[in-house]
């Protein structure tokens, strides 16, 4: 009997509905036609698991490069199917026996149960995140099932049967089949027929009542058929094609360091029923924001595991997705490896403005920030944003000649700079530091405190991770607490580092931006500065900001949150229903990225290429329906004050992203002046 | 809001990533844009433009012939592997 071959899944459930009308068992094989792989070579698995036993070793005290670990397990592996080749005709190997061997030669001891139990999990886990079941053909499977068919999974391969379990369970469809047969357990396998006898005799099976199908011409087709057995092998055409597509991007990703983000992305891309249709917020979010993102917190551990910080803490608001991101990458990108613990900080620069000129008193840098948003004009914002009562400064600002209402910004009517010049001098007055310590003693006392409930002096060293831009909360924060003899080492990390206003680096306390840093030429990467509150919004939680810390009796602290009644609260709440899709998209994005960088090996670095051509691409030049799309419809910070700035001021605050549909659809090279304009200014920086 | 899923039909990003990338080539040819790691070479992104666009076809079209196709390109690279293990002709 000769067997059919079909190029389409349709083709070949219509064969296969016709020849199921006969039969009354139903074998299938498992990869490449229940299960369909993301990966061109099944082998980029293995490379992950590698790694992670090198991780493991090395915890141990044994140091193997990955590399070596693979060339070890490939040696076992190859020796173990030499042997089996003594006994049996198929060369077959069982991943629980060869790795147990490479196991042992790695840690050097008898009794590796648990670890080998440790490697599976991990093992099995990136094999399930790389397989996607063929939707069309489960379903069918599923009907079959109902109409009391028996059905089996047969497959050649070094996993057994109980492995193939749990990755059928994963794939969703365990409870419709009724065996699971796999050549690691008997070493008979489908290549050279010696599988089909034995499934006939372990079910009790007829061979004209048997259909199988397999992607294999000759262990699905040939060597069944030859038994008598109904055999229909696919060669699906359209898979076919998207592997060859992520072959390519792989191969040309060895050579072209560019390649390797797009590489890592097509391995992302959902397939089957994981690809329906999404809005468009739901798509940038996967696409775009989700590498983005996933790729800084990825250098975050990074950074973290070279320096060896113990202890994280994310700020919030925005800090409150990033720490989800963590959450899903950590396991998976470094199993092993010593990250430090992480948490959320309730913090905001609101809020640790006051708190920070307790001890130091009002520093003329900080100063310097109220004034950078326009909306800022006068002493009552810098009373606004420190958590002050203007009424006592009344006298100090009158011996230098000013009153509370004193334009002192440079973009609002009436600005004279000698009234700057005048403010200034009060950050030598004794007196007028005073009155700032004794209005924002309380609210450091009761910062410290809450810091001390975190855990935050416990440790030597610790991460602070923000979204960007000049540090100010990290700032604030290290201005609040420096007095102490226990303060932390403060390394501080953002997605982008703007420093518009000079960061105080020392020892104790640095700043880095991972995908943009002006203190590094980059101008690719400064495009992240034509979306800011973009990636602000993405990332915000949904719970209102916090506006001070204060002091409480029973626990010693209160956290004082900004109240959601109000225009502003609201405004927020509609921001943060419009870009739920976004987040969702987010998330859904990094939990794709990571299997794929963990395969890939890709590390920040090797990243970076991509991900610059993704932010010149998506906001250097991106097209009208995207800005308009995603463009946030409220995007309020306390910290901006209310005032309205000279219209020549707000002109020349005016972005690409500010521009109206029809300025973005209809004005030539609109992109490429203000991308001109962009590398004017990253050159004068 | 439209809805649309992610991959496409010729296994790209949405939209036409490939499009986009060969947008970013071509300005970056005439204006520095940043740091892309050398970006890519003309003939990956033809071959890639080709395989998004049209591989559906074409792979439905060849793939009943795989047996044949694989048969020569093994010749091929046998054929190609011999010319480069030739020692050159002295003199010539």
């Amino acid at each position: 009997m000769s067997w059919q071959t079909h190029y389409t899944i349709e083709a070949l459930l219509n064969a296969a509905e016709i020849a199921a009308q006969r039969c009354s068992t139903l074998t299938f094989d498992l990869f490449d036609t229940l299960l369909i792989r993301r990966t061109h070579d099944p082998d980029l698995v293995k490379p992950a698991t590698a790694r992670f036993i090198a991780a493991k070793a090395e915890a141990a005290g044994f140091f193997f490069s990955w590399e070596q670990v693979q060339d070890l397990r490939d040696t076992v592996e190859q020796a173990q199917r030499q042997q089996t080749s003594q006994h049996f005709e198929d060369h077959e190997a069982r991943y629980p026996d060869f790795m147990t061997t490479v196991l042992q030669k790695i840690f050097q001891q008898e009794d590796v149960s648990s670890l080998l139990h440790e490697v599976t999990r991990y093992e099995l886990g990136m094999e399930q995140a790389m397989l996607v079941p063929r939707a069309k053909l489960v379903q069918w499977l599923r009907s079959m099932h109902a109409a009391d068919k028996k059905i089996l999974v047969l497959s050649d391969v070094y996993l057994p049967a109980e492995h193939l379990r749990q990755l059928i369970g994963h794939a969703g469809f365990l409870d419709a089949v009724d065996g699971v047969v796999s050549s690691a357990d008997s070493f008979l396998a489908k290549a050279s027929g010696k599988a089909f006898p034995l499934v006939q005799e372990q079910y009790g099976l007829t061979y004209d009542s048997w259909l199988h199908i397999g992607d294999n011409p000759y262990s699905d087709g040939l060597r069944p058929s030859g038994f008598g057995i109904t055999a229909l092998v696919l060669r699906d055409a359209a898979e076919k094609h998207r592997k060859s597509v992520e072959k390519r991007y792989y191969n040309y990703s060895l050579g072209q360091p560019f390649w390797r983000g797009r590489s890592l992305q097509q391995l992302s891309l959902p397939l089957e029923e994981e690809n329906l249709p999404q809005p468009f917020l739901y798509r940038y979010g996967f696409l775009v924001l989700a590498p983005l993102l996933a790729a800084f917190v990825q250098g975050i551990m990074e950074a973290c595991l070279q320096e060896g910080i113990r202890r994280l803490y994310f700020f919030s608001r925005e800090g409150w997705l990033l720490e989800k991101i963590w959450h899903i990458l950590a396991p998976v990108l470094y199993p092993a490896s010593p990250l430090p613990e992480v948490s959320y900080l309730y913090v905001s620069r609101m809020a640790l403005a006051g708190a920070s000129c307790a001890h130091q008193g009002m520093q003329r840098s900080s100063a310097d920030i109220v004034f950078l948003p326009a909306g800022n004009r006068d002493f009552r914002d810098v009373c606004r944003v420190f958590s002050l009562d203007a009424e006592p400064f009344q006298p100090h600002l009158a011996r230098v000649g000013l009153t509370a209402e004193t334009v002192l910004s440079g973009s609002h009517h009436g600005y004279d700079p000698d009234s700057r010049r005048r403010f200034n001098l009060l950050f030598r007055d004794a007196s007028f530091q005073e009155e700032v310590r004794v209005q924002t003693a309380d609210a450091n006392l009761a910062l410290q405190r809450y810091l001390e409930a975190q855990g935050f002096f416990a440790h030597p060293q610790v991460a602070l991770v923000d979204i960007g831009w000049m540090g100010t909360i990290q700032r604030f924060l290290f201005d609040a607490i420096k007095h102490r003899p226990d303060t932390p080492v403060c390394r501080g990390y953002v997605l982008a580092a703007t420093r518009g206003i000079t960061y105080p680096e020392e020892p104790k306390n640095t700043l880095r931006g991972l995908l943009y840093d002006r203190d590094r030429f980059d101008l690719a990467g400064s495009s992240i500065l034509y979306a800011r509150d973009l990636f602000e919004e993405a990332c915000r939680a949904p719970h209102p900001t916090l506006n001070g810390y204060a002091l409480k009796e029973e626990t010693g602290y209160e956290l004082v949150f900004r109240t959601v009644e109000d225009y502003t609260g609201q405004a927020e709440k509609e921001q943060d229903a419009y870009y739920a899709p976004l987040q969702v998209g987010i998330l859904e994005g990094v939990h794709r990225y990571a299997p794929a960088a963990a395969m890939l090996g890709c590390t920040l670095q090797d990243l970076k290429p991509w991900l610059n051509y993704l932010m010149v691409s998506r906001l250097a030049f991106p097209k009208t329906r995207e800005v308009m799309e995603i463009r946030h419809r409220h995007h309020l910070d306390d910290f901006h004050g209310q005032h309205q700035p000279t219209d020549k001021h707000s002109k020349g605050q005016r972005h690409l992203w500010d521009r109206g549909e029809v300025a973005l659809r209809y004005t030539p090279l609109l992109r490429l002046k203000y991308f001109i304009t962009g590398i004017r200014h990253r050159l004068r920086e | 809001m439209d809805k649309r899923p992610i991959t496409t039909r010729g296994f790209d990003m949405e939209e036409g990533e490939i499009v986009r990338i060969f947008r970013i080539y071509a300005m970056n040819r005439l204006l520095p844009l940043g740091f892309f790691a050398g970006l890519t070479k003309f003939r990956q992104l033809a071959v890639l433009t080709l395989i998004h666009g049209c591989g559906r076809l074409l792979f439905a079209w060849l793939m009943p012939h795989e047996a044949r196709l694989t048969r020569l390109y093994a010749k091929l690279k046998k054929k190609r592997q011999k010319q480069q293990a030739q020692p050159p002709i002295a003199g010539a």
